[in-house]
């Protein structure tokens, strides 16, 4: 288990790269560097307030949602275009095992990664004097809202993946529906009470619905 | 009792196609079985049902024993499975595959591994990616043999590989063929491939197991079947043996392997004029049932008989003489 | 001995491999006393699968002509002295009126046939003079 674990990981490093790369970038930017100023959206300077700055908001959701599909496209079209699933499922292992190491390691990814620029962001506003505005750790709340709801998107995107290709548009369908969901959710006011406890369902049903589709689909 | 791989009625529809129609299969422990069948003959789908990876419509397969619906991963770990085109993870160097798969089997020699591709001098730092046809197919088995399987189960291994690198991966079959008590189903569409390797054969045409008997009996029992009509020759019903079927202007050509009473019979049911029965090259009798039905032009269809009938002729003297 | 194999012809491997170790020894290429390979060695040798090897030694051993001592392989067996004279003629007749039977069908005359016999025994390498 292990070993796969790792193998997914390896995998998935190329794109982690890139994505940990963009959240640098925007951290950096939005602490004052303007280096990344030439980017279009880019949050330059610290004129706003921290973390509820449209820009930051924006671009953060940019990346994260490209992030969170290339990586659930990446754990399982790949596997399936290039017949390495009948490598992959022939290892003894159970089914559900297998799919199980490979969601938790993306989305510990996924999470992992797009907490870096909250973390470095808000520790850097909160040193006093760094920043024109006020800072409290509460107004990084509903950044943190979209970091959780991420999964919700990944799970999407693999599940989309890992259907076998039937019409395209069908394909897509978890995909798409897992956007709706993420954009009613990160509206949604009662959050604790709503929100929080519908996206746990959303999860265990998605990844329910990926063990269920790895299991009864032909490898054809 | 004793077989490794044993299936009843199993079928597989592909959309509204039957891939596989009700395959009987028992393969005894011990056994080396060649599956030959044209492309899209079932082969591959079988192999595939077999080991899980395609769920069939109905029937059910045993392997070593358990149902492969419920097959634990302790029993999994005894079999082996190459599939098509030797699937690996190209972005690892072949020291990461080896460790990579060994970790999943307690008891997996990863020295044998390594003297297996220090015999092909492969180095281990090398990418997967990188590697030839060939190469791949040996690491494929190398990789597939630490764990010491019991059953191999081989999907067209050979394919697409130049002769030289076939003959040493069949070479690498007999090998593990020696250690003994090892049951092997590899699928081919390469005759020669088959004879040297199988103790028993299978052909798969349409999805329907037609031939199933040992090595030997299989070459030595082809026929050729020419039924005269003198008008448009009807359709043959499949029937058990019946290789390929040619329409040659108003007569039909059927390949058989084995013509016993059954088969007789189906001929005679057609009520053919006259019935001519020849001994046939298995060679040359695959060639052309792998090149699919004959439908030569319609004015060369009395020169093209015409050279038929010599060869066949030809064939018999030289069996007499022998 | 060079032994070799052709999946092009109509012949099951074992045959042909039977019949080129009976010709061999024919022609005293392989001596009595002399050992053979082992199935094994054999198989990787030529890339058939043992069973095959074994079946073929096995039914040279049939005839009389192989011998396999346990433990030790297989060897090729001294001349046989067992059948009398008779036996042996009566052999040899019964082949050869399956083969005469052949020829007629192939509508050879019996001038023709013997000058064919004549021919092949002048190009046979007989093992000793004495023996033909």
């Amino acid at each position: 288990m292990r070993a796969l674990a790792w193998k997914e990981l390896r995998e998935v490093l190329g794109i982690t790269a890139i994505a940990l790369a963009c959240y640098l970038a925007l951290a950096v930017n939005a602490m004052g560097a303007r280096v990344f100023d030439w980017v279009p959206a880019m949050p330059a300077g610290t004129h706003g307030v921290p973390f509820l700055e449209a820009n930051f908001t924006w671009f953060f959701t940019f990346i994260s949602v490209v992030f969170a599909a290339a990586l659930g496209f990446r754990q399982s079209a790949w596997e399936s275009s290039r017949g390495t699933f009948l490598f992959l499922l022939h290892r003894p292992l159970r089914r559900e095992t297998i799919f199980f190491v490979k969601l938790a390691t993306g989305a510990g990814v996924l999470l992992i990664c797009a907490s870096l620029p909250i973390v470095l962001y808000g520790a850097w506003a909160a040193v006093p004097g760094h920043h024109a505005s006020p800072f409290e750790w509460s107004m990084t709340a509903s950044t943190w809202r979209l970091t959780f709801l991420l999964p919700l998107l990944y799970l999407g995107a693999f599940l989309s993946g890992q259907r076998p290709a039937r019409w395209f548009g069908t394909r897509l369908l978890p995909l798409v529906a897992s956007i709706l969901c993420l954009a009613l959710l990160s509206w949604v006011s009662w959050w604790w009470s709503v929100g929080f406890p519908l996206t746990l369902l959303l999860y265990v049903l998605l990844t329910a619905n990926v063990c269920f589709v790895g299991q009864s689909r032909d490898y054809a | 009792m004793d077989d490794a791989i044993r299936t009843e009625r199993l079928t597989k529809y592909y959309g509204g196609r039957k891939v596989v129609d009700h395959l009987d299969l028992r393969i005894p422990k011990g056994t080396v079985y060649g599956l030959l069948g044209r492309n899209g003959a079932g082969k591959s789908t079988t192999l595939k049902m077999l080991t899980g990876m395609v769920r069939p419509d109905y029937g059910r397969i045993e392997l070593l024993g358990e149902d492969v619906e419920t097959l634990s991963p302790e029993t999994r770990a005894r079999i082996a499975y190459l599939a098509e085109g030797h699937p690996l993870y190209t972005s690892m160097t072949i020291r990461q595959a080896i460790a990579f798969t060994t970790s999943f089997y307690p008891n997996a020699d990863r020295p044998f591994v390594e003297m297996i591709l220090d015999h092909f001098a492969l180095s281990p730092k090398a990418k997967i990616g990188r590697l030839s046809k060939g190469q791949r197919a040996q690491v494929s088995l190398a990789l597939a043999l630490a764990p010491d399987p019991e059953l191999l189960i081989l999907d067209d291994p050979t394919l697409g590989l130049d002769t030289n690198v076939r003959r040493d991966f069949l070479e690498s079959m007999i090998q593990i063929i020696q250690r003994r008590g090892r049951t092997i189903l590899f699928s081919s569409h390469v005759l020669g491939d088959v004879e040297r390797v199988a103790d028993r054969v299978g052909v798969m045409i349409d999805g329907v197991l037609r031939v199933d008997c040992p090595v030997e009996q299989f070459k030595s029992s082809v026929r050729k079947v020419v039924a005269e009509f003198g008008h448009e020759p009807p359709e043959v019903p499949p029937c058990p043996g019946l290789l390929s079927d040619w329409r040659v202007g108003t007569r039909r050509e059927l390949v058989f392997v084995g013509y016993g009473p059954r088969q007789r019979a189906a001929v005679e049911a057609l009520s053919p004029r006259r019935i001519e029965v020849v001994e046939l090259n298995l060679e040359d009798a695959f060639i052309e049932y792998t090149r699919g039905p004959r439908r030569p032009l319609p004015i060369f269809t009395q020169f093209q008989s015409d050279i038929q009938g010599g060869s066949a002729d030809e064939s018999i003297g030289v069996e007499g003489a022998a | 001995m060079g032994l070799h194999i052709s999946t092009a012809s109509r012949t099951p491997i074992y045959q042909q491999l039977a019949q080129q170790i009976r010709e061999a020894i024919a022609r005293g290429e392989l001596q009595p006393e002399a050992a053979l390979p082992s199935v094994r060695q054999l198989s990787r040798e030529l890339v058939v699968n043992p069973n095959t090897v074994a079946r073929a030694y096995t039914e040279l051993e049939r005839e009389g002509l192989l011998i396999s001592r346990p433990g030790r392989g297989v060897y090729v067996a001294q001349p046989r002295n067992d059948l009398t004279r008779a036996a042996r003629d009566r052999r040899l007749t019964e082949q050869l009126d399956r083969w005469l039977t052949e020829a007629v069908h192939l509508g050879y005359s019996a001038d023709e046939v013997l000058q064919l016999v004549g021919k092949r025994v002048r190009e046979f390498h007989w093992q000793t003079e004495g023996a033909a």
